[in-house]
């Protein structure tokens, strides 16, 4: 055999050994089996199906694999399972790397992630145990939930007889609550009415102030004013913040609720919520009981009545505020009627809103008013009736100038007449601006008291509403 | 005779040989005294080659012992049968040359495997043997490129190599020219010169008579007649007589 | 030789892929009743096989029995392996590239192209390249041996060098076996290589992935147990042709006929016992090592 083929022969033989040794190598690299390395522990209680060989990453990085898994001698204990890594991660694998078993995308192969620890923490010696988690396995949540489903079954089972009866005094209680609402709706309306003349005059005043007219428009421009005013957003804001701050920690503490307290708190607090609502249920009861005389019910009406009058009077002040000097200005450009200050001789003269039209529509008090069961004038369903009947006819007319509710009363001495004409002024003004959604600030009230029909000796007993309009 | 007490170099006890069913050799037994020429005679298929195989151990008895040198190689494996082989040239039918090797190479093959000769020893005896059958210029000549006579004498001339105390030939003029195939009994006459004893299978009988001391005619597997050509000639059996009696034979 | 028939009778049984070349064959021509030729199929692949089994022994045998026939071993590595590299490569790359076009089709839908060097790894290490390699050896080689051993066979060079005091066998048979062993594993080696390579390509053109990336992406999630012993059975495809393939041509018979029965039945036999060996092999890798990858 000639020379040439021994060197074919030995090329071919050595090419390919070459390129075995390279796959070798290729494969030995891939699992860092030829370099400098170092080893560590971490114990599990479930390897899922990690192996010998398996790779190791350390923060992401291919790094090593595992060399041994030593099964425990008892099922308490855990596998220990050995870990080779590389020398050059060495830095970062502290005592407080954390080793845990992943899988490498939805289907692959696990791997054990180690983690890169925190810089205070020393690096891991060599055969050190490092902190290990227990790996996340989609069939232990299955069990979990199912076990929790169970649970709430469980649960849902044991408390359906105390929701029932939980429902039922909730039931009841909605009752009572509705019956004391009907009682009660005159009143909370009447507070809502001035509520919303409140609104309406502050964003009056607001608007102005934004525009800039009168005093406080002007004190507006003062810089220092305008420090002040920032600051105390500031502050505002910095309130806002330290309330965020809590309720993220209060958000946080939700979360760190252990799992397992749930169940059991869930259950406490159904309980609670059904000594809740007896309880609520027995105050309602004492409630309704109590409210004859000078009961509770009593005391409600009465503290709803008060809130009203403070309503009113907050209204009357607010609206006094519009006639403040402060604000007169913007008001007066702004070609507004002052109807709170209407002077009754004036008006009685007819100086009052020169050069409009007046359509006055009269109602009898007889045919308005009811008295409710304290005794107080309110108005009747069929008063509603023919008041809206009567805005029906005004608001055909043009809006472009003011509504004045007279109130007349002829009953009583004449501060009591007052009284009354103003009562029923003021609530047939509070109505129709509630029901029409008028304007407040051109709806005014005038309280002529007892007032003899022209050319007869009866004193009129009603309201007149009085239309302003131009043509 | 004085051939009595020469040893014998082949001997044949009772061998039988069957392929398929079919008796080629049945209970055959004959001896060859060391240098002489036995040639073996007969009509095709009646068992000469298969003889020769059986003396070269390529083949193996169904019944009976061969006995080579004086040794029993009945049932002897390849490798057991190599001393013995050493010793025998084999000039086959179609010379067998391997073809995939130079003319010299194959004549060198055998001394290169069985001797302790270096490449320059080798190469001189190859060249001496290959000139001695007349194919001295033919050393690096592929087989294919060799006529058929020339390839018998190189097919001799590597039977040779090994300088063998017996050489087995097997049909040395077949397809041959009359006198190609005088030249190839020359060289054979040439080696028996050299104390070589000669086992020839032939259909020539002028071949025959020129290179067997004795001469065997086969017919059905057995030894229809034996002796020398004279004795063939008168031989009891018509068709010996006829056969010895044709010019070329089969 | 019985082997002609016996062969037949195995392919009858066996295989059932080889129609019956053999004139003489008694199966063909006469018109025994079914069961007999039936018995006769059994009884012709079991010798058959017995005879295989018995080259086998011998094989085995020669390794402790001098001579070793070195020189020709390499001889025989040249021609089995060396002339072979061309024809591997050649495939190789040719296959890879067709593996890669079809991963890729098949990956991109689950967005995973990242994943087809790992894919093709996987299939050229595993089974590809090792049966690849293997089918194309037994055409090439397989048919080669069966054609020169029945060539030398019918024109008695076989017994020429029994007669030079060469134990043929040994010479013939036991270093082609023994260098087709050898060279199977080399030969898969750069099959696996080339496929990757080819692979390499196509997925550059595409991609634009550059080589250290791609093979270290795509032996990074091969193990040891997936390449070694995947590319170490095709010792056994390597014995299974060299064997096959020599007792087809050393025991030919019938001339020019016969040589070219000896040739054609060396690629089907090698190829149709190294398909059927590599699942028992498949299995057998993965009783001895579970562990591996994939």
């Amino acid at each position: 055999m000639e020379a040439n083929k021994k060197f074919m022969v030995g090329l071919f033989v050595a090419g390919a050994l070459l390129l075995f040794a390279l796959g070798l190598f290729l494969i030995g690299n891939s699992t860092q089996l030829f370099t400098k390395s170092f080893e560590v522990k971490a114990d599990f209680a479930k390897v899922t199906g990690l192996q010998v060989g398996s790779k190791v990453r350390v923060a992401g990085m291919d790094a090593g694999a595992i060399t041994v898994i030593e099964v425990p001698a008892s099922p308490s204990a855990k596998f220990r399972v050995h870990v080779r890594i590389v020398e050059t991660m060495h830095p970062i694998v502290r005592q407080d790397s954390i080793a845990t078993i992943q899988t490498d995308g939805l289907l692959g192969n696990k791997f054990l992630d180690v983690g890169a620890g925190t810089e205070g923490s020393p690096p891991a010696p060599k055969n050190a145990l490092i902190p290990s988690k227990e790996p996340f396995d989609l069939g232990d949540l299955m069990d979990q939930m199912s076990e929790t489903v169970k649970n709430v079954n469980l649960l849902m089972a044991g408390v359906k007889d105390e929701v029932i009866t939980a429902l039922a005094n909730i039931s009841d209680v909605a009752h009572s609550a509705n019956r004391l609402i009907k009682t009660s709706t005159p009143q909370v309306r009447a507070i809502m009415e001035s509520s919303n003349r409140i609104a309406a005059n502050i964003r009056e005043i607001s608007d102005g102030v934004r525009d800039g007219r009168g005093a406080v428009g002007a004190l507006f421009n003062d810089p220092q004013l305008a420090e002040d005013v920032k600051k105390t957003i500031h502050d505002a804001g910095a309130t806002v913040q330290t309330i965020r701050e809590t309720s993220d920690r209060a958000r946080s503490i939700i979360t760190k609720v252990d799992d397992s307290d749930i169940v059991p708190q869930v259950r406490k607090t159904v309980q609670n919520m059904e000594q809740i609502t007896l309880q609520v249920k027995a105050a309602v009861e004492k409630f309704q009981s109590a409210s004859g005389e000078g009961g509770v019910a009593e005391n409600l009406q009465r503290a709803l009545a008060d809130a009203h009058e403070a309503m009113s009077d907050l209204s009357d002040d607010t609206e006094a505020l519009k006639h403040n000097f402060l604000f007169r200005g913007y008001f007066k450009q702004r070609g507004f009627f002052d109807l709170a200050s209407i002077n009754l001789p004036d008006y009685k003269a007819g100086k009052f809103a020169k050069g409009f039209q007046r359509y006055p529509t009269w109602i009898e008090a007889a045919d308005l008013f009811e008295k409710d069961p304290k005794g107080v004038e309110v108005i009747s369903a069929s008063g509603k009736q023919k008041l809206d009947a009567a805005m029906a006819e005004v608001m055909r007319l043009p809006r472009n100038g003011p509504l004045i509710v007279e109130g007349y009363s002829a009953e009583g001495e004449a501060s009591q007449q007052y009284l009354d004409a103003r009562r029923r002024a003021v609530r047939v003004q509070a109505y129709i601006t509630d029901r029409f959604h008028l304007r407040p600030a051109y709806v005014g009230t005038v309280v002529m008291g007892a007032v003899k029909a022209q050319g007869g000796a009866q004193f009129l007993d009603g309201i007149k509403i009085v239309s302003y309009y131009k043509k | 005779m004085s051939e009595i007490d020469a040893k014998n170099a082949i001997e044949f006890n009772g061998v039988s040989k069957s392929f398929d069913k079919r008796c080629v050799l049945n209970n055959l037994s004959f001896n060859v005294k060391e240098g002489t020429g036995y040639v073996l005679l007969g009509r095709s298929g009646t068992g000469k080659s298969v003889t020769l195989k059986l003396i070269c151990g390529l083949l193996q008895p169904d019944a009976g012992s061969v006995k080579v040198a004086g040794v029993d190689i009945t049932g002897m494996d390849s490798t057991a049968l190599t001393p013995v082989r050493k010793q025998m040239g084999f000039l086959f039918q179609s010379a067998a040359l391997f073809d995939s090797i130079s003319v010299g190479a194959n004549v060198a093959f055998a001394l290169k495997r069985n001797t302790d000769k270096s490449s320059e020893e080798i190469h001189q005896r190859t060249q001496s043997v290959l000139e001695s059958v007349g194919l001295g210029k033919e050393y690096d000549k592929m087989p294919s490129d060799l006529s058929g006579g020339m390839r018998k004498r190189a097919g001799l001339a590597r039977a040779l190599a090994l300088e063998p105390s017996i050489l087995l030939v097997d049909e040395p003029s077949a397809g041959l020219d009359p006198i190609t195939s005088a030249e190839i009994d020359d060289l054979l006459l040439h080696v028996k010169q050299n104390n070589t004893t000669l086992v020839v299978v032939t259909h020539n009988i002028p071949s025959a008579r020129v290179l067997g001391d004795r001469l065997a005619f086969l017919d059905n597997g057995i030894i229809l007649a034996e002796g020398t050509a004279e004795e063939l000639e008168q031989s009891e059996h018509q068709l010996v007589r006829d056969f010895m009696k044709s010019k070329q034979g089969g | 030789m019985a082997g002609a028939e016996s062969l037949t009778g195995f392919a009858h049984f066996l295989v059932g892929i080889v129609i019956n070349e053999d004139p003489k064959s008694k199966l063909a021509s006469d018109g025994s009743p079914l069961l007999e030729r039936i018995i006769g199929s059994v009884r012709g692949s079991i010798e058959w096989f017995g005879g295989l089994s018995l080259l086998g022994a011998q094989v085995i045998r020669e390794c402790f029995r001098r001579p070793f026939e070195f020189g020709e071993v390499i001889r025989q590595v040249f021609e089995i392996g060396w002339r072979s590299t061309p024809l591997i490569i050649l495939s190789g790359l040719a296959v890879g590239i067709v593996l890669s076009m079809h991963t890729r089709a098949t990956l991109e839908r689950f967005g995973a192209a990242a994943m087809i060097p790992t894919a093709l790894a996987f299939a050229l290490v595993k089974e590809t390249g090792p049966l690849i390699t293997g089918l194309l050896i037994s055409g090439r080689v397989g048919a080669g041996i069966g054609a020169e051993l029945g060539g030398m066979r019918v024109t008695e060079q076989i017994d020429a060098l029994e007669s030079l005091a060469v134990n043929s066998f040994k010479y013939l048979v036991f270093t082609r076996v023994v260098a087709c062993a050898l060279c199977l594993p080399l030969l898969t080696i750069i099959m696996d290589f080339s496929g990757m390579l080819g692979g390499f390509i196509a997925e550059a053109i595409i991609s634009g992935s550059t080589l250290r990336l791609y093979f270290s992406q795509a032996f990074g999630s091969l193990a040891f147990a997936d390449f070694i012993p995947a590319t170490l059975k095709t010792v056994v495809f390597g014995l299974i042709i060299g064997g096959t393939s020599s007792f087809l041509g050393y025991n030919a018979t019938g001339g020019a006929a016969g040589v070219g029965r000896a040739a054609t039945q060396s690629v089907v036999f090698s190829s149709v016992l190294l398909i059927l060996m590599n699942v028992i092999l498949v299995k057998f890798i993965a009783f001895l090592f579970p562990v591996a990858g994939g």
